[in-house]
């Protein structure tokens, strides 16, 4: 087929994939039991106002226009405007975006850092002790309740030890006394730009407890992927060459066998990135971190259905995005993939 | 050999198949008639309940309800749900809303009024009416009661009490308690006094700091701005703005006494339709524009004109009169008498801002340019960013996270007597454990709505205190009369001799609260001492419920028939079965 | 009345010893074992729940004045919560419900998802398997909390509506996996054959494809149970499951967030009890994935 017509391709059923997931969630906001327009026009509306939010928001258009109407804007990267806070949701969004992604990305450095060499280490010592322990870590890792895991950590280090903070992405102090500048959006990245070391030291703590428990999914399964993959690659027949010719078994398992490895549990660890961002939602909920999660759990309780379809579109393009340049890689990279 | 060839080897005629298949279908259907669990006596009537469900002490007395309630049979389905989602549903259809609806209630005006006539005035559209109580001879006795508070105090006492003995006679809600202010305050903090006109409000400019700070921290539990503009606003965004932002004609000092803030002295006429105020000199807006009569009829013209938020304070209203000679004296034409004054110091719809706003555009515009963030709007360019007169103006605001407050200078106060706060910074922690951990660690100076159990312990803490004192703010649940069963007034008041007061405030309040003597708080103008209240009387309610035609029945049956149901329900009919006939909406049993 | 043949005997003779040999891999493995054990005393524990539990009535909801708070102890092993209730009791009777909406909503998942994907495997290539297919990206392209969450607000909050938004998120998986059997069995030889001799294709599908095809799908099922339960105690710690007093592990976490300064008891038990009964499914699941392993087939055969 060739590499072009494989990505395009891809690129094609990508695009249905996110139409049909626009389509999904827009009907699905419409099935919400309240009044959009009354909700626009405010705590005391009188009939006029409704009147007019509703031919504002465009509701009192047939269901399919206003399909076409949403789908037209969108063309032109205008998500809506959100009920409750009267301001842009596409603003809004990349103004808490940095929050969750410097959390999702920490995690995942975290769980890369702890789960390869674990991965490693099990699938060398395969069936030993130390691999029954560390598949137990693993899926302990895809079944602890995240939500659960973040307050039993609150509980330990903030309850009863006191040394890490609850809630937040920096102290209150530092917001008076040290504000971080803002230039990207990344605590660590803008305070140390700015050498802005109390907000560093502050931000970098209240980081810790989220990013670790956040980590916990993509940590179980980085280990999984990497040790099966480990394990399938030390069997094959260069290793064992390998091995036969004297070469030290340290330079084998990084050199050869674990460049090999990787591959394969690339995607699946690619993967997990993207599904990192459904932990967020509930570690932000729980630690009051201002990021996406927390917008969304805020539109939903507040029944905001504009900011609940925006952000979910936009997460879905993110998922999609992630699998589309997950599968070209691999696809170019590997060349078992036919295309 | 596997058991399948085994099978194949029978041969099975189309017939015998059929017939199987019968008997299998009738074996299937008999056995689950049979098995199929059926609710053991127990709920004589199924009742809906809906709760802000953020509210722990809401949550709560929705807990406690369900359990004494189903010692009278009565199956309570309790729901929490966010505060617009449930207003939805009672403005929606009132015979498929909730039955009852728990609501908490605080007085703009400072008046039993603002509860009667919020709360149980006809209302062609459903807005604080949740009852939907439909009675024009109590709205004729509280609108009268209301016109003569300030010229014939003693009538409208009465004419009060005629109208709060109507509620307890229909029964349109129960009044659960009155809950008390439980703010927690630094004690290192001078000059902090609960005053509950202005509930969860602290006047900064009355607050010393301790020495060496400058910066007052409060924790907010709710997120704090939803609408800036003065003239609309009516939600949690009153912390900044109450009295540190913006300020009023008068004021309600925490005995109760009018005092006047922007106005230096009034005078009503004989027939109480004429109201005239004096205004002070030499108050600036944070604009630097001096403030003036035409600024105070202009902020009250458009709060009126555009008829959001509490704009209904100014009803009474038929014109306001400015004069070219005297640009201090604001003349109010009432169209029936009210107590102005009170009105002028309301909590929302009373401040008073710049009219330089009205370069911005019309109301609407003037509106978006509040809220709106920049390149226009509101911040746009440098601070302040509002058009009050308070000692504070808003400096900065990152939304969902915090506000800060920077001292105004030329606020006509005057900064003499120190020491004064310079910033306020107002956070948004939803986390209670985070705010319980930040005052006691005096990371904050302020915050409220911390886990009641904690609060005696916090109070003791020689850290933070507790100034815990009767607010104006009470709890109730409307009945919906127009939707069975609780359209009939002997079930509501069933229901009523039901609730166990006691037991919430006990168990709930942990005693920070009394139970409520009708709609009206006490200390409020219109409260009855010797109002009847009800009790908990379990006999009471079941007599109430036969009269209705019910058969409740005792609690210990209740009770173990309610066990068993619910032993059963866990695992898994309950379940299937509510999958098997989905039912979209409540509807009464 | 001609003879009915079985038309995959070779099949149905596989299938009896493919369980036996799943079951000896089991066996010899000691974490599949340990998993095996403690779901039978989880499900244990739920049957007997009325009977184990000290204080059962307290899943009524009535508050017991004096006992509130109280940590840890003999009488109370998991301590009592706000209204005086004892939680060890609750997490108990909690125990049905968990386990009783993690079944349901693995088997709504099935019961829509495997239809769809036996027949988008069989008519691989054509147009029903193209819209298929691409209802089920759509679907797999939705975040499963994310989307649970909107179903979940959508219907409104209650423990029904939070395990049918979790199936509407589900189903897509076991789609994938029927296809990918459905498909590879399509061109086995004896479903050539009964083609041939003119067998309807809908009966082919339901009545030869389906059953064989079903195995790893309920492997698969198995372990989901656990991750089921993960999901709708997630959505009732968000408030849109289960609702008071019902003794739901994941709203009794959120309920007890409030407290974890001087009470921590009461949100973490109920956590624990989740995370338990969620990893011994996985570990379980594990175990079967390594069972239903050809290489390790091939092995022990040859």
């Amino acid at each position: 087929m060739g590499i072009h017509t494989y990505v395009a391709k891809r690129i094609a059923l990508s695009a249905l994939v996110i139409l049909g997931t626009i389509t999904v969630t827009f009907f699905l906001s419409r099935m919400v039991p309240s009044d959009p327009a009354a909700l626009w026009a405010g705590q005391h509306p009188t009939i006029e106002e409704v009147r007019k939010a509703r031919v504002m928001l465009g509701l009192d258009q047939p269901l399919h226009v206003q399909y076409f109407s949403y789908l037209t804007k969108l063309m032109q990267g205008d998500l809506g405007v959100s009920i409750r806070f009267k301001r842009g949701i596409l603003g809004d969004l990349f103004f808490y975006l940095p929050a969750t992604l410097e959390l999702i990305i920490a995690g995942f450095i975290i769980a890369l850092a702890i789960g390869i060499p674990l991965g490693v280490i099990s699938a060398v010592k395969e069936n030993k002790i130390i691999d029954h322990l560390t598949r137990t870590v693993a899926i302990a890792g895809a079944s602890i309740p995240v939500f659960w895991l973040g307050i039993v950590f609150q509980i330990i280090f903030f309850g009863m030890l006191g040394i890490l903070p609850l809630t937040g992405r920096v102290s209150s102090e530092i917001v008076i006394t040290n504000p971080i500048k803002r230039i990207t959006g990344f605590y660590l990245i803008d305070s140390l730009v700015t050498s802005n070391w109390p907000a560093f030291t502050s931000a970098l703590v209240h980081l810790l407890l989220p990013a670790i428990v956040i980590a916990t999914y993509p940590l179980g399964l980085c280990v999984r992927m990497v040790r099966a993959s480990m394990i399938e690659v030390l069997r094959e027949n260069y290793i064992r060459a390998a091995r036969a010719s004297g070469i030290p078994e340290r330079t084998i398992i990084f050199r050869y066998a674990l460049k090999n490895a990787i591959v394969p549990a690339f995607t699946a660890i690619g993967l997990s990135f993207a599904y990192s961002i459904t932990g967020a939602f509930l570690v932000e909920f729980i630690f009051s971190w201002g990021g996406v999660g927390s917008y969304i759990t805020y539109a939903i309780a507040t029944i905001d259905y504009p900011v609940i379809v925006g952000v979910t579109l936009f997460v879905c393009v993110f998922y999609v995005a992630i699998n589309l340049i997950l599968d070209v890689l691999q696809a170019v990279v590997d060349p078992r993939v036919k295309y | 050999m596997s058991k399948k060839y085994l099978m194949s080897r029978k041969a099975i005629t189309k017939v015998q198949a059929a017939i199987i298949a019968v008997v299998i279908i009738v074996a299937v259907v008999v056995a689950a008639y049979v098995l199929w669990p059926r609710p053991p006596p127990g709920p004589i009537m199924t009742v809906t309940m809906t709760y802000h469900a953020p509210d722990p002490a809401e949550m709560k007395v929705a807990e406690i309800m369900k359990s004494e309630l189903m010692k009278i049979g009565i199956e309570l389905d309790v729901r929490g749900m966010e505060w617009d989602a449930q207003w939805d549903l009672a403005k929606a259809d009132p015979t498929k809303a909730q039955h009852i609806f728990v609501m908490y209630w605080w007085p703009t005006i400072l008046s039993g009024y603002d509860f009667l006539v919020n709360m149980f005035h006809t209302e062609p559209e459903i807005f604080f009416n949740l009852g939907y109580y439909y009675n024009s001879e109590f709205d004729n006795l509280i609108d009268t009661a209301y016109s003569l508070e300030a010229t014939d105090p003693d009538g409208s006492i009465e004419l009060y009490r005629d109208a709060q003995e109507m509620l307890i006679e229909d029964c349109p809600a129960i009044f659960f308690y009155d809950v008390m202010n439980t703010h927690v305050i630094r004690e290192a903090v001078r000059g902090y006094v609960d005053n509950p006109a202005y509930p969860h409000v602290t006047l900064c400019y009355d607050l010393r700091p301790p020495a060496g700070e400058t910066t007052f921290r409060r924790a907010e539990p709710a997120v704090i701005v939803t609408d800036l503009d003065p003239s609309s606003q009516f939600s949690n965004e009153i912390v900044i703005i109450c009295g540190n932002m913006y300020e009023t004609l008068t004021w309600v000092t925490p005995d109760g006494e009018i005092v006047g803030q922007l106005a230096e002295s009034w005078t009503v006429s004989e027939d109480g339709l004429t109201w005239d105020f004096k205004l002070r000199k030499g108050v600036k807006f944070h604009d630097g524009t001096p403030m003036d009569s035409t600024a105070v009829a202009e902020s009250f013209e458009r709060t009126r004109r555009m008829g959001m938020g509490a704009a209904f304070i100014w009803a009474c209203v038929d014109e306001i009169v400015t004069f070219e000679e005297d640009p201090y004296l604001v003349r109010f034409k009432l169209a029936f008498p009210a107590p102005l004054d009170r009105i002028a110091a309301a909590s929302y719809a009373a401040w008073v801002f710049s009219p330089k706003v009205s370069e911005v555009g019309d109301d609407d515009a003037i509106h978006e340019w509040f809220n709106g963030p920049p390149p226009g709007g509101i911040f746009a360019g440098d601070p302040p960013y509002d058009m009050g007169t308070g000692p504070y103006y808003l400096a900065e605001h990152v939304p969902g996270h915090h506000v800060v407050l920077k001292r105004f200078n030329d606020y006509w106060r005057g900064w003499e007597d120190g020491p004064y706060y310079d910033t306020i910074y107002v956070e948004y922690v939803e986390e209670a454990a985070t705010r319980e951990e930040g005052i006691l660690g005096e990371v904050y100076d302020f915050t409220y709505l911390l886990p009641m159990e904690d609060l005696k312990s916090i109070d003791e803490n020689p850290v933070a205190k507790v100034p815990a004192i009767p607010s104006f703010q009470n709890l109730l649940g409307f009945f919906n009369l127009k939707r069975p069963p609780t359209d009939n007034a002997l079930v509501r008041k069933a229901i009523a001799y039901a609730t166990p007061y006691q037991k919430i405030i006990d168990e709930v309040l942990m005693g920070y609260g009394v139970q409520s003597k009708g709609p009206v708080p006490a200390g409020l103008f219109g409260y009855v001492e010797d109002l009847f209240q009800y009790t908990q009387d379990l006999d009471k309610a079941r007599d109430l419920l036969r009269e209705a035609g019910y058969t409740p029945p005792p609690s210990a049956m209740a009770i173990a028939g309610s066990l068993a149901y619910t032993e059963l329900l866990i695992p898994c009919f309950h379940v299937m079965a509510c999958l098997v006939k989905r039912e979209w909406e409540y509807t009464p049993t | 009345m001609a003879r009915k043949v079985s038309l995959s005997p070779s099949l149905g003779r596989r299938r009896f010893s493919e369980a036996r040999i799943i079951a000896y891999v089991l066996r010899s493995d000691p974490l599949s074992v340990g998993a095996i054990a403690l779901i039978l005393l989880i499900i244990f524990a739920g049957v007997l729940a009325p009977l184990i539990a000290p204080y059962k009535e307290d899943i009524l909801g009535i508050p017991r004045p004096g006992y509130k708070f109280l940590p840890p102890s003999l009488d109370h092993l998991f301590g009592t919560d706000y209204f005086g209730r004892d939680v060890f009791s609750l997490v108990l009777m909690g125990t049905r419900i968990s386990l009783m909406a993690g079944l349901v909503v693995v088997i709504l998942s099935l019961l829509i998802g495997c239809p769809l994907g036996v027949i988008a495997g069989y008519f691989r290539g054509t147009v029903v398997d193209e819209v298929i297919m691409r209802v089920t990206d759509i679907f797999l392209a939705l975040p499963p909390l994310l989307l649970a969450i909107v179903i979940a607000a959508t219907l409104g909050p209650g423990l029904e509506n939070a395990m049918i938004a979790t199936a509407i998120s589900w189903w897509p998986w076991y789609t994938r996996l029927m296809r990918a059997q459905a498909a590879s069995l399509r061109e086995r030889p004896f479903v050539e054959a009964a083609r041939g001799l003119g067998v309807g294709e809908l009966v082919i599908v339901f009545r030869h494809i389906l059953p064989n095809a079903v195995a790893p799908v309920i492997v698969q099922a198995t372990m989901d149970i656990g991750s089921a339960i993960l999901l709708t105690s997630a959505l009732s710690f968000l408030g849109l499951g289960a609702q008071p007093p019902t003794p739901e592990w994941g709203l009794m976490v959120n309920l007890g967030r409030p407290y974890i300064r001087n009470y921590w008891w009461y949100a973490t038990f109920p956590g624990l009890a989740i995370f338990i009964t969620v990893m011994v499914f996985n570990v379980l699941g594990d175990g079967l994935r390594k069972a239903l392993d050809p290489r390790l087939r091939i092995r022990r055969a040859g």
